[in-house]
């Protein structure tokens, strides 16, 4: 439903652009995929990330630029081909790609931060697999021009770096007591080691996506009634 | 004809509920009178945090969301003797506290109050803490020591206990009749074999348990503690050892059988204690964590629902309504 929902709004969105001004368009698409349908926090795409890397802030923004470039990549790559290849091998075709470029990127955090990408490990080569990039590419790259494309590739990886950096941050203050590996004071001591467990993702997930979804509602209501 | 039946428990008249935590509260007297003669004024003072802190979490939690007051139901002073139930007593005096929020706030009301929540809300304390503060859930001092109560004990005596001897293949130095009273070190309030069983008894008087859950538990328990001996000393010691020691009757009486978390029919009761079993010897004897019990407990639980459909499938011969 929600799907649907999106690709007409989409191809308003395109429609409206050809009538309109350039900048706004493209702001509007950039606020969309970071924020008011934020990838990880709305839709819901690409938990598994985001749930296992986030113990740490480092982990957290290695993953968050890794993915980011990948979706860079992949929105350009999509936004081109993707409505040419056959329905049966796209989503082959797609993953294959995406793992050319994952295979750059990868060899690239392990010369740069070799330490950070052990410590993710398997994931770093997931992104391959990633939601993100096959949803997008289904319901937006494949029917907008190479900018808008472009943009939304790179608001969507944003996206995906803002939720995974907040659930980062606050599970690494509350489990290590640190932030971005240097001790805070007065937390010198304390660790909480629950919350660098799974269920403790788990439960660091469910208040955010429990706030998001307080917003959102309060904002749909907030329309509702202005009609 | 469509016949639904919803998850348990089943309203018969009003104050079901409220009778019901009623008839546990009493047969928790005696574990609790028994606990505060071996640990003192520490144990009670423990206790007494629990249930504060559990009633108080309650409350806050249905004020602040306008929900329907549920203390009147007893259930959350339950919640708190089963946490205190299942502390060492020199645990510092804000752990059950921390225990009681999670258990009331998160796993019970988050879920939507009693009677909605798929795992029991004691249980997921106590794994809590065990998961987060291993060292203190795994000191245990002995029975009649004097423990100071403002701060937290150190440097107290304490002993191998029988499940730690059990896991690395010794033979416990515990006596098996000394543990049937309690006189051990362990838990605050699981310790007392005969006392948790008279409770139990009086318990399956008044209907409020049923037999299977905790018969099925504790003898899938000790059936595979007979066929796989970890004791030195031969199947039948490694059987007692393994059933008496930890919190193994607790578990199996007064947390096994919470109807909200637990089967309806009595096939289902059967398979989910023996399930039960089966995990809690898995754990214990692959685990890195001695008691397996509430570990076993708290994965079984959210199987409830389906294993009374599981049931009325075998019984019905294949069609399910509802």
């Amino acid at each position: 439903m929600d799907e649907q929902k999106d690709k007409t709004t989409e191809q308003n969105i395109t429609i409206a652009s050809i009538k309109g001004s350039k900048f706004k368009e493209y702001s509007s698409i950039f606020f969309k995929g970071t924020l008011s349908s934020n990838p990880v926090l709305v839709k819901g795409f690409a938990l598994a990330p985001v749930l296992f890397v986030s113990t740490k802030l480092k982990d957290g923004i290695l993953l968050s630029i890794a993915t980011f470039i990948v979706l860079c990549f992949m929105s350009v790559f999509s936004s081109l081909i993707y409505s040419k290849i056959p329905k049966y091998l796209r989503a082959a075709v797609l993953t294959l790609t995406a793992s050319i470029f994952v295979t750059g990127v990868a060899f690239l955090c392990n010369q740069i931060v070799p330490n950070v990408t052990t410590e993710i490990g398997i994931f770093i080569p997931l992104i391959a697999v990633n939601g993100i990039i096959l949803a997008r590419a289904d319901v937006f790259h494949s029917k907008n021009r190479l900018l808008p494309s472009l943009i939304d590739g790179a608001a969507n990886g944003f996206g995906f770096a803002i939720a995974i950096i907040i659930i980062s941050t606050i599970r690494e203050i509350i489990g290590y007591g640190t932030l971005y590996e240097n001790s805070l004071p007065g937390l010198t001591n304390f660790k909480f080691g629950f919350i660098n467990f799974v269920p403790g993702a788990f439960l660091t997930l469910a208040v955010f996506l429990a706030i998001v979804q307080d917003i959102r509602q309060r904002k749909l209501k907030k329309k509702r009634e202005a009609r | 004809m469509r016949l639904t039946v919803g998850s348990s428990p089943h309203v018969k008249h009003n104050d079901s509920i409220q009778i019901m935590m009623g008839d546990v509260l009493v047969a928790l007297i005696p574990i609790l009178c028994i606990a505060f003669y071996y640990y003192g004024v520490r144990a009670a003072i423990l206790t007494g945090i629990s249930i504060l802190s559990c009633i108080i979490f309650e409350y806050l939690y249905t004020r602040i969301l306008r929900k329907p007051r549920t203390i009147g139901d007893l259930s959350a002073i339950v919640t708190g003797i089963l946490i205190a139930c299942n502390i060492p007593a020199t645990a510092p005096l804000w752990f059950p506290a921390v225990g009681a929020f999670f258990g009331i706030v998160i796993v019970k009301q988050l879920f939507g109050g009693i009677g909605k929540n798929i795992f029991n809300p004691a249980v997921a304390a106590i794994v809590f803490l065990n998961v987060t503060w291993q060292g203190i859930m795994s000191l245990f001092p002995l029975p009649f020591a004097s423990l100071p109560w403002p701060q937290t004990p150190q440097g107290f005596t304490t002993k191998q206990t029988a499940l730690a001897a059990l896991g690395q293949h010794l033979l416990p130095t515990s006596n098996l009749y000394e543990m049937l009273w309690g006189n051990r070190p362990g838990f605050i309030g699981t310790g007392a074999i005969l006392v948790i069983l008279v409770a139990g008894l009086y318990l399956l008087y008044r209907r409020i348990i049923n037999w299977q859950v905790p018969f099925a538990f504790v003898g899938t328990v000790a059936l595979l503690a007979y066929i796989f001996p970890r004791s030195p000393a031969g199947p039948v010691s490694s059987m007692l050892f393994e059933i008496m020691s930890g919190s193994l009757i607790f578990v199996a009486i007064f947390m096994a059988t919470d109807p909200t978390t637990s089967p309806v029919t009595s096939i289902g009761r059967l398979l989910y204690g023996i399930l039960c079993g089966l995990l809690t010897v898995f754990i214990r004897y692959n685990g890195i964590y001695p008691e397996g019990a509430f570990f076993a407990l708290l994965l079984i639980n959210p199987f409830a629902m389906s294993l009374d459909m599981l049931s009325w499938k075998l019984k019905k011969g294949g069609v399910v309504n509802g």
